[in-house]
């Protein structure tokens, strides 16, 4: 009977961590922990075993490319249907572009100067 | 759901990209802690994390808007993370049948656990750690699953409802019993 009565207790022990135990069933388990070693030993050892589990909350983080990586899995496995083909800007740096687009206008510009005839002349 | 869950949902339905690196940033580390303490490897708890993005991206269209967006991408991390619990446990039992083939009786001696440890070990710091993650890997499936989402992801009994699909009076009775488990697992090391 009073086996019984030690695991009905322990069956509060985790409402009562979690703040969830109601009045009058809260008192009455206080009261049997105070009274009662071994439950009052029961019970420090599950808020022991539950603030271990506190210091490993949020660890490991992700890997740093993680997004990277996902995105990347997604545009490889679906050929570009999910967001769309990637335009030229996307997949070639900026900086490449620009010494691109000014090595055309400087040959442009010197095939137009250096013409023998002249007439690829601007103004003529 | 709120009205930044609407907006960014809208966009992801979209196919927007970059909605969806910011769905990733903002979910990443907890998905992969999550699958991180399910699975008890980094590698695989990675490749996990990653299915569990691309799974949340294609089957967007299939969210009701019944819970909250992260409700619902803790409840794919899960069930990719069981999902993968089983196949190892698969590959696990069909590398051991075929170990068992072709060793001698004699040789399991050397492939048997690894040293014992010693019960009045105090530890400390990063071996506690490591011991409750062995011990959370040594629960049951379904315990594993509990003490996860509330010890260690914080979520309230309301959302592991939506998660597991147990009523609240299951996830309670059972969580007890996952604590308790666990407690008994590793309280000789404490």
């Amino acid at each position: 009977m009073e086996a019984e009565a030690h695991e009905e207790y322990e069956a509060q022990f985790s409402d009562l961590h979690d703040g969830t135990l109601a009045e009058p069933a809260r008192s009455a388990l206080l009261g049997h922990l105070e009274t009662c070693a071994a439950c009052k030993a029961s019970y420090a050892e599950l808020e022991q075993t539950l603030a271990a589990l506190t210091s490993m909350k949020g660890k490991p983080p992700a890997p740093e490319q993680f997004t990277e990586q996902v995105t990347e899995t997604i545009h490889k496995r679906s050929a570009g249907r999910f967001f769309g083909r990637k335009t030229l800007g996307d997949r070639v740096p900026f900086g490449v572009l620009l010494i691109v687009a000014l090595a055309v206008l400087v040959t442009i510009a010197v095939v137009l100067w250096g013409s023998s005839t002249g007439s690829l002349r601007l103004g003529h | 759901m709120s009205l930044r869950d609407r907006l960014l949902l809208a966009r992801l339905r979209a196919r927007d990209e970059r909605a969806f690196r910011e769905l990733v940033e903002e979910h990443r580390d907890r998905v992969f802690n999550l699958t991180y303490r399910m699975l008890g490897n980094k590698a695989e708890a990675e490749d996990v994390a990653q299915e569990v993005f691309i799974a949340v991206f294609k089957t967007i269209d299939t969210f009701r808007e019944e819970s909250k967006l992260s409700t619902w991408i803790y409840r794919v991390a899960v069930n990719h993370s069981k999902n993968r619990i089983k196949y190892l446990a698969r590959r696990h039992q069909r590398d051991q049948q075929e170990l068992d083939e072709h060793n001698d009786p004699g040789d399991q001696a050397v492939a048997g656990p690894s040293t014992p440890r010693r019960p009045d070990r105090q530890v400390e710091g990063a071996q506690i750690d490591r011991l409750m993650q062995e011990a959370i890997a040594e629960l049951e499936e379904e315990h594993r699953t509990l003490v996860v989402l509330r010890d260690l992801e914080d979520l309230s009994i309301e959302e592991i409802c939506e998660i597991t699909g147990l009523p609240d009076g299951t996830v309670k009775s059972r969580l007890h019993r996952a604590r308790i488990a666990l407690r008994k697992k590793i309280q000789r090391h404490l």
